[in-house]
């Protein structure tokens, strides 16, 4: 019979197919099995001086004093042998967040002795299961890293500790809550207690492509094109620097850079590129892009002033159609998206890294503040030292809810959009102190700046959360060379490709300068600030606007009002689910209602060395 | 009086096992279904039928409604006549033939979320290879994942090439199981090989056409790993979002997990009253 | 004439069979292009190394050295849970399908008790996923292999009493009736002399159990977390925050698609045969 046979060679045919695959894939994973070199670990010597220089605002102050002692003796560091330490965080494989806790994995088992267990989740499950699990009582995780807005359903609950708990213990790493600014601070705090460690700095900045930008500004014909086509004259870098930058004026620039090909690359680019896709951290681009419309500056915390998500009073949210300035920024919202590739409703941050950095595509990008360090990163980008870096735009005229009319003034509003993910410690752990050594430990001042500037490994911590991180010309602690840069001026080294991860340049000076003004400006130098939303049920809140908004809106699912009511009903039955009253006394907490506003702008940074690269293109 | 008894104990067995298995959670969530049940705070409170009612004016439970119905309506029959074509084709003569329907059944043992996953690089529309091979035939590029009303078919579409090879699997078999004398009769009296598969091959595999579209239709109408993770969780907006993926987003987003109980059962009886259109063949031929 | 038709229809059946070939093979084709890709090159269209890209073995590195560890878990975790569903499922299946193949039930009608195993599949997985967790928290099961091999086999069972039913069916009565009048016990005979017949439809029902539990992706997320999780969650793990890794994704997904296909391969011609057994009213 041939059937045995054929059976038989097919048979030994798949066999031997198996095992040559396995061979090569055994054969190449032996050839990179090479042991790495040791990664050099901050030597527990390092003394840390605290020279104080610091002129930014002072974070909300603690209840309980840190230590304020510095240390001139080499550091014992306290032990935790034989513990396990698991870290539920957001998936980002070798890099972001997880790649941090990768990084530090081998360092905590070399100085403390504990490992750590790092569980990678998708960014829309991870608050799911780090609720299942603090709910059911479960504790399978000790500490985790998730997104800033979830600190209202883990601190009122109680199922998170302080920090003051732990800071002054022996052995602990320091770190400096007093260079941690306010706006900053408040992504982990509550009631004036720290109960996360702050680690990253997150907001959305509008970043363009200085290369195409200043090629369109050198061709007078093409200014002339503009000034015909909008009736003002083309000057990007004059409205940065006169603070006059507005997204009626990106709009326009849009749609002028849209649809033909500015960077010579043979097809169409596009205007502005942002990641739209629902289901992601699309929520944040609407609050960051609306606030101008609708937050406006009050020397008080009350409830018509300085507001942006609910009214303290009465809880009712103020997202809905009934608010012309949310009308009118959901319109503007939608009809920056013309301008954009039609394929960004599948973006997501990488997409737009690519559309933006690596193709070099679009002009603009309104994101956060991850482009700074990956846009040095050839393997990444293509447009290193040519990224401009500016605030969320204003606009020409807002909402005043005090006035309850329309103000002609201009009004730009900072923000701290955007996960700003740092470490929480769970009270269900059995191993808080080794948790908490391990979030401290990335705080401390030379770490964090390594870690801020993806010093080993692209981490999307961004600098800013603590002044140590921002150069000294701009408020804060650092110099170029502890970002591995060559004295001022000199010509860019490049990114280094071949050297050893800590000596890598992943910014290029101008970038850095460009983006840390930003920064700045950001932080302290903006007419108003919108708060971030953290109390509980904040994370649904943002998923509702996700859905309706970048979702049904930008897609033309639903008409503009129809989104903005149905954001309006779903908030009101969350507060409803929550209980009206008990989010009301959290809410207005939050907000420090009734205090004196701690926020009040400075004046505007521009380096004219530095935010331009050349004269000719500034008018 | 021996064999009564084993014959009762061995369906016993699989019976107390699903039941045990599902007992306790058709319970708890027929139960909190009544009550304001949240993720993250743990109270229980009785509220009725509340979320029974939300449910009347509820614009994305009509939704989801109508996009698994419009999914599966197109999904399934199309699986089905693939398969059918396939196996027809698997028929004849041609060279290769095991190797060939080896590169069907790849499909098969892919998992629906690394189905999706592949789908979101070739649809990428940034420059993927789908949009770039149209373009290079010189067709437009076409929006696969950003456009509400095409997002739906490239969702079709993945579950298509999922599921032809089952399929395709069953039907081949069936076929395969023809005796030969009804084709070669049939040839005799003269009829086209087209009319052979319509009068004689059809009739004979009706029952297990029958049995994959029961199947089909049951597994489709949960589809949940294709169009969550191809589309950004049932987007762009809405626009894919099926039954099984409004309720985990009630539940796991929204975090109100007695909605998602509500709404569960909702589904469970619309799907029940849809199926006992199937019930009255079913006993026919199991009877 | 007839020759040149047939020539004709036989070049468009190869076309048709190159056609869909091509269709169900390119996506995992592309697959392992991308796995040996640069990331910054993961959106381009290069598809011939070295000639239109140049390949990189770093992502195969990533995933099979630094991240070996937890890819081998995962393919640990997801091998015994689908050896124990399929067991289980199949085990039951069986039992289940002989007793409704040979026997008419009086007080509940066997069509009945098919159609309570067919409501089963009715419920969307996601409503019963949120009381498992609750559940198996409970019990003190969360996270471990037993929680989700148990609900992965009643997830099935439909599905195997329904194919050994039909299979079981398909077999004159006449060989177990003989040697029950010779006196054999109901095991003995369901082991002995059924069984071997209706060996390619066990085969099936196993084979696709297992395959079945191996890509499931809900219930094991759902259950698990840092012990239990399979492949399908480590492929799901390539989403990230920041967009998804289709490098790490790639790889992944070819890890988790060539035992199962290799498996497939060798049994091809069982499941062929042994789902259809009875199929066919001849």
């Amino acid at each position: 019979m041939s059937e045995p046979k054929r059976v038989g060679r097919r048979t030994f045919l798949n066999y031997a197919i198996a095992v040559v695959a396995t061979g090569v894939i055994v054969g190449a994973a032996t050839y990179f099995a090479v042991p790495k070199e040791v990664t050099t670990v901050t030597a527990p010597g390092t003394t840390v001086t605290t020279t104080k220089t610091v002129t930014t605002t002072v974070a909300g102050t603690p209840t309980t004093t840190p230590p304020t002692t510095t240390t001139t003796t080499p550091q014992q560091w306290a032990q935790f042998p034989g513990v396990k330490v698991t870290v539920a965080v957001g998936a980002g494989g070798e890099q972001a967040f997880s790649g941090i806790c990768y990084h530090y994995r081998p360092i905590m088992k070399q100085i403390s002795g504990f490992d750590l267990e790092v569980i990678e989740l998708a960014y829309a499950d991870l608050p799911v299961k780090i609720l299942a699990d603090l709910t059911t009582g479960t504790g399978a995780y000790d500490m985790f890293i998730p997104c800033s807005n979830l600190l209202g359903d883990l601190v009122v609950p109680g199922y998170v500790h302080k920090m003051s708990d732990f800071w002054n213990k022996p052995g602990m790493p320091k770190w400096y809550p007093e260079n941690n600014p306010a706006s900053n601070a408040q992504c982990s705090m509550w009631r004036g207690e720290y109960y996360g460690v702050p680690w990253d700095n997150d907001a959305w900045y509008l970043t363009w492509n200085m290369k195409g930008m200043d090629a369109v500004l050198k061709n007078s014909e093409k200014r002339a094109e503009f000034k015909s086509k909008f009736g003002y004259d083309l000057n990007p870098y004059a409205w940065v620097r006169d603070k006059t930058l507005t997204w009626q004026k990106v709009i326009d620039m849009s749609q002028f850079f849209h649809n033909w090909d500015w960077n010579g690359d043979g097809s169409p680019d596009y205007g502005m590129t942002m990641g739209l896709r629902t289901g992601e951290q699309g929520s944040f681009w609407f609050y960051g892009f609306a606030a101008p419309w609708v937050v406006e500056w009050g020397p008080m915390r009350d409830n018509k002033h300085n507001l942006f998500f609910l009214d303290p009073e009465t809880m009712e949210p103020l997202i809905s159609s009934k608010h012309p300035g949310f009308v009118e920024a959901a319109k503007k919202f939608k009809e920056i998206t013309k301008w954009m590739n039609p394929a960004v409703f599948t973006y997501t941050f990488a997409e737009t890294w690519d559309e933006h950095l690596a193709k070099a595509k679009s002009m603009f990008l309104y994101q956060a503040p991850d482009t700074f360090s990956l846009v040095g990163n050839p393997d990444k980008s293509s447009i290193r030292g040519y990224l401009m870096t500016h605030p969320t735009p204003g606009v020409e005229k807002y909402w005043s809810m005090a006035q309850n009319q329309w103000v002609e003034k201009m009004n730009f509003v900072g923000n701290v959009c955007g996960c700003s993910w740092h470490p929480f410690i769970s009270k269900l752990s059995k191993n808080p102190d080794a948790a908490y050594f391990f979030a401290a430990y990335v705080a401390q001042p030379r770490e964090h700046l390594l870690t801020a500037a993806s010093a080993y490994t692209w981490t999307g911590c961004d600098p800013g959360a603590f002044t140590t991180d921002i150069l000294v010309d701009y408020g804060g602690m650092a110099t170029l060379e502890d970002f591995n840069l060559p004295p001022s001026g000199s010509p860019d080294p490049g990114f280094g490709k071949d050297l050893p991860f800590e000596k890598q340049r992943h910014y290029n000076e101008g970038d850095l300068r460009r983006a840390q003004i930003a920064v700045w400006n950001n932080l302290n130098a903006m007419d108003a600030f919108e708060d971030y939303l953290r109390i509980p049920g904040a994370t649904a809140m943002f998923t509702s606007v996700d859905t309706h908004i970048i979702g049904e809106m930008l897609t033309g699912a639903a008409g503009i009002k129809e989104a903005l009511d149905r954001v309006y009903k779903d908030w009101n039955k969350i507060i409803d689910e929550y209980g009206r009253d008990k989010l009301k006394t959290l809410y207005q907490e939050m907000i420090n209602y009734g205090q004196p506003n701690t926020y009040s702008p400075k004046p505007w940074k521009f380096d004219p060395k530095w935010s331009v690269l050349s004269s000719d293109v500034i008018f | 009086m021996a064999k009564f008894t084993a014959y009762h104990s061995f369906i016993l067995i699989a019976v107390a096992y699903v039941i045990i298995i599902s007992i306790f959670p058709m319970a708890f969530m027929v139960y909190g279904s009544f009550t304001n049940w949240r993720l993250g705070l743990s109270r229980m409170d009785w509220v009725g039928i509340k979320y029974y009612t939300d449910l009347v004016g509820d614009y994305r439970f009509y939704n989801s409604l109508q996009v698994t119905f419009l999914l599966t309506a197109l999904a399934v029959p199309i699986e089905i006549a693939l398969g059918l074509v396939l196996a027809q084709l698997m028929r004849c003569q041609i060279r290769f033939r095991r190797f060939f329907r080896t590169i069907f059944l790849i499909p098969l043992f892919c998992a629906p979320v690394a189905v999706a996953l592949m789908g979101e690089v070739l649809f990428y529309e940034g420059g993927g290879p789908v949009n770039s091979v149209l373009n290079i035939l010189g067709f437009p590029s076409i929006p696969w994942r950003s456009s509400p009303i095409i997002a739906p078919f490239t969702v079709v579409l993945c579950d298509v090439w999922m599921w032809t090879p089952f399929c395709f699997l069953i039907t081949l078999a069936a076929l395969e199981g023809i005796p030969r004398e009804l084709h070669e009769a049939s040839i005799v009296d003269g009829a086209s090989s087209f009319q052979t598969f319509r009068s004689i091959d059809l009739p004979l595999i009706s029952s297990p056409l029958i049995t994959i579209l029961m199947f089909r239709i049951l597994d489709t109408i949960k589809i949940f790993d294709i169009p969550f993770t191809l589309v950004g969780g049932g987007g762009p907006g809405i626009a894919t979002e099926t039954m099984s993926i409004y309720i985990y987003k009630v539940a796991f987003r929204d975090f109100t997990l007695g909605k998602a109980a509500a709404i569960s059962l909702v589904f469970l009886v619309l799907i029940a009253i849809i199926t006992s259109l199937f019930i009255k063949r079913l006993r026919r031929y199991y009877a | 004439m007839p020759d040149m038709v047939n020539r004709f229809k036989s070049v468009i059946t190869y076309i048709l069979v190159l056609l869909f070939s091509g269709f169900f093979f390119i996506p995992l084709f592309w697959m392992v292009i991308i796995s040996i890709k640069k990331p910054i090159d993961q959106f381009t269209l290069g598809f011939i190394p070295w000639l239109q890209f140049e390949p990189t073995l770093r992502n195969w590195e990533a995933e099979g050295v630094k991240q070996a560890a937890e890819n081998l878990k995962a393919l640990m975790n997801s091998t015994i849970i689908g050896l124990g569903s399929a067991i289980i499922a199949t085990i039951l299946g069986t039992l289940a399908g002989y007793a409704l193949a040979r026997f008419e039930f009086k007080k509940i009608k066997n069509v009945d008790i098919i159609s309570y195993f067919l409501s089963l599949r009715f419920l969307p997985p996601i409503a019963l996923a949120i009381p498992y967790y609750f559940l198996m928290q409970s019990i003190g099961l969360i996270d471990t292999q037993l929680a989700v091999i148990l609900v992965h086999a009643a997830a099935f069972l439909p599905y195997a009493v329904l194919v050994m039913r039909d299979a079981f069916k398909s077999i004159p009565v006449a060989m177990e009736e003989s040697a029950f009048i010779d006196g054999a016990s109901i095991l003995k005979v369901i082991t002995n002399i059924v069984l071997p017949i209706v060996a390619p439809a066990l085969a099936a029902v196993f084979i696709l159990t297992f395959t079945f539990s191996w890509n499931e992706f809900l219930f094991a997320f759902v259950l698990t977390s840092k012990n239990a999780f399979t492949l399908p969650i480590r492929i799901a793990e390539s989403i990230t925050a920041i967009g998804v890794f289709f490098y790490a994704l790639s790889i992944r997904q070819l890890i988790a698609v060539i035992p199962p296909i290799i498996l497939g391969m060798l049994v091809q011609k069982y499941i062929v045969s042994g789902l259809t057994m009875g199929a066919v009213k001849a």
